[in-house]
């Protein structure tokens, strides 16, 4: 059994998996601003789980531009 | 009463009639090496006094008529950011001609063109230019040049307006701080440009975010009196509480701040992929506002972050492959880029070494009058300080290619400015008390706090029309330049070059990818003799040279060139080859071609 997830840190850092992780972070930092703004009923749970995406999924993202700086800059 | 009216009404229209009359009188082709000022009459200058003094007035009665101070405001704009675009034939500065250049391929290619330089890795002003010389019925955005620079003036006052009603200062230090922003604002990045439109959008991104949100007043909360409270509040700053947005509050409805984040994500997006340091200074200006209780939603500096870094990433690429040490070179790197942006523009002739000092010295007053400011005012809490502030990160990170400071200053400088009128007209209450007594000045307190805008305003304004307008004796040009350059253009073949001798003519604004340009002082040493330069240019082959005024003032000014230099640069050119073209545009430009294996 492999575990790669990828085939070097080029392919990681690629384009388009950068621009997915960037999409995904917006999405969500936008839903987190409309989910508070509107004060809709959630539990405090589904609240850290929504905090907790947006900074999970925003350090992915900086971590593949960093890698994208470093392997193909 | 009615008759002080009248006084500051007959004033501005004074003001105005005598800035027609010194527009009208200016004689272009006199200029000198002081630039615009060298054309200017006492006319200009009375009627600026005339103005100010009228502003001076409105700001210490008794009721403020906030009409009347916005006119008063315009007509200042109108003398400081107008005058230049009246009196000089064509638009200074040759980076608005290669922007125009850069939209015009835009507009006929429907696309940015890639691999070419850096601004066209951040495309998004110049298509938003292109769409708007389509609707025009235009096929190129000179039209826009000459007087863009009075128009976003113009553009920038209702933000300016938002942030000084927002900020926490009275009304009278709002006034008098747009106007002294104005009257410090010597940058010159107002030209047809990506930060132009940037600042725009900085400056709108804030305005709706001070407008937005307030910091949340806690029942019984104490006057921070003692340091210890105000330390205390300096720790809540960085409370996982602030940092979520807890501490500040809105009177908006959750659909107008929807609306609005809605706005505030299209500026962002607008400005991730239209100019490389705006988005970062906008991010670093939110974080400010996040920790003072002056933003609720925390979301809104990570999209920024995300989008800015994501564009640079991704958008950018051509920009840096290869050159990752331009983005990352400087970081840290203190004294030297202090030295890239102000020791090394210290030099050249008298004159010039005049203009530099004294624009350091605006900026280091208006900053320590913001410090006196910042000392005198009550306040809810400490914004515009940190907004003045926020800038500088900037600097310490990337120099900018020597300019880093110039954006700093003009990004701190609305703050700044602010706070500088509160130094005259503080705000005394609020739980922030100020650090310095009050000052009672008794029954003579209008006259004297009348005279202290008056002279503060009249300085700055004088002293930055004469260094704002001050590198125009080579940065502005004149029609026949413009025609040496037409004709040019109308005769060359694709893939052929232009030399010049510096960058200083009205170049760049067609055929961006078919004509190249060899620039014989390379990236901007001014170092290299003219003996050199002649040796360079000759070796460059290039098709076309054009020699002009804007080019022989600047070796003069700034390189130290001696008088008749750039004749005996033609005659070492006419030895070699070159013949020069018969000139129908006067004598302000010569242009010669390479008679020989042309």
């Amino acid at each position: 059994m492999s575990w790669e997830v990828a085939s070097s840190f080029a392919a990681l850092a690629s384009a388009p998996a950068v621009l997915v992780t960037l999409v995904a972070e917006l999405l969500l930092l936008g839903l987190r601003a409309w989910v508070v703004t509107t004060r809709l009923d959630l539990t405090r749970q589904v609240h850290l789980l929504l905090d907790g995406a947006v900074i999970a999924l925003g350090f992915m993202f900086l971590l593949l531009v960093f890698l994208r700086f470093v392997t193909v800059g | 009463m009615h008759g002080a009216t009248g006084a500051t009404v007959a004033l501005g229209l004074a003001a105005i009639a005598l800035w027609l009359v010194a527009v009208r009188h200016a004689v272009y082709s006199h200029m000198g090496q002081l630039g615009l000022v060298s054309v200017l009459g006492k006319t200009y200058f009375i009627g600026l006094a005339l103005a100010v003094a009228a502003i001076a007035i409105e700001l210490t009665r008794v009721r403020l008529h906030e009409v009347r101070l916005l006119g008063l405001t315009v007509v200042l704009v109108v003398f400081l950011f107008g005058t230049a675009c009246a009196i000089e034939p064509v638009a200074a500065l040759t980076s608005s001609w290669v922007h125009a250049g850069y939209v015009q391929y835009v507009f006929e290619h429907g696309r940015p063109l890639e691999n070419y330089n850096a601004e066209f890795s951040w495309p998004g002003g110049f298509s938003l230019a292109a769409l708007v010389i389509g609707f025009m019925g235009q096929s190129n955005a000179l039209d826009l040049l000459r007087w863009f620079p009075l128009a976003i003036e113009l553009l920038y006052l209702a933000p300016l307006l938002a942030i000084g009603r927002a900020s926490g200062v009275n009304r009278r230090a709002q006034w008098l701080g747009i106007a002294l922003f104005y009257a410090t604002n010597w940058i010159y990045q107002d030209y047809f440009s990506p930060q132009a439109l940037n600042f725009l959008f900085f400056l709108v991104v804030i305005a709706l975010v001070l407008t937005g949100w307030k910091p949340l007043q806690r029942a019984g909360a104490p006057r921070l009196e003692r340091l210890r409270d105000r330390l205390g509040s300096w720790r809540s700053a960085i409370a996982l509480r602030r940092l979520r947005g807890e501490d500040a509050a809105t009177d908006w409805s959750a659909r107008q701040v929807l609306g609005v984040l809605g706005v505030l994500a299209l500026l962002c997006v607008a400005s991730a992929v239209s100019h490389q340091l705006t988005p970062y200074a906008i991010l670093l200006a939110l974080l400010a506002c996040l920790v003072s209780s002056r933003l609720g939603r925390p979301e809104v500096p990570a999209f920024v972050l995300c989008l800015a870094v994501g564009w640079l990433s991704l958008g950018a690429s051509n920009f840096w492959f290869g050159h990752l040490s331009l983005i990352f070179g400087s970081i840290g790197q203190l004294g030297s880029s202090f030295g890239q942006n102000v020791s090394q523009r210290v030099t050249g002739s008298a004159s010039h070494r005049l203009i530099v000092d004294v624009r350091i010295l605006i900026t280091a007053a208006l900053f320590g009058l913001a410090l006196l400011g910042a000392a005198r005012r009550g306040a809810t809490s400490r914004t515009l300080e940190l907004l003045v502030a926020a800038p500088f990160v900037l600097f310490a990170v990337q120099n900018y290619g020597g300019e880093g400071l110039l954006r700093v200053a003009l990004l701190s400088g609305p703050f700044a400015a602010l706070l500088a009128a509160s130094a005259i007209f503080p705000a005394r209450d609020g739980p922030i008390p100020p650090m310095l007594p009050d000052v009672r000045f008794g029954r003579h307190a209008r006259g004297v706090l009348a005279a202290a805008a008056g002279v503060a305003l009249l300085s700055f304004a004088v002293t930055t029309t004469v260094v704002r307008g001050g590198n125009d004796a080579y940065e502005s040009f004149s029609a026949g330049e413009l025609a040496a350059v037409d004709y040019v253009y109308a005769h060359i073949a694709p893939n052929k070059t232009v030399g010049v001798v510096a960058p200083y003519l009205p170049i760049g604004q067609r055929d961006v990818s078919s004509v190249k340009f060899f620039v014989a002082i390379g990236g901007g040493d001014n170092a290299i003799s003219p003996h050199r330069v002649r040796k360079i240019l000759i070796a460059s082959h290039a098709t076309y040279v054009i020699l002009n005024t804007a080019q022989l003032e600047w070796g003069e000014i700034v390189a130290g060139y001696g008088p008749g230099w750039q004749s005996s640069l033609e005659g070492a050119l006419v030895n070699s080859g070159y013949r020069v073209v018969p000139a129908r545009w006067g004598t302000t430009a010569t242009v010669l071609y390479r008679a020989k294996g042309r």
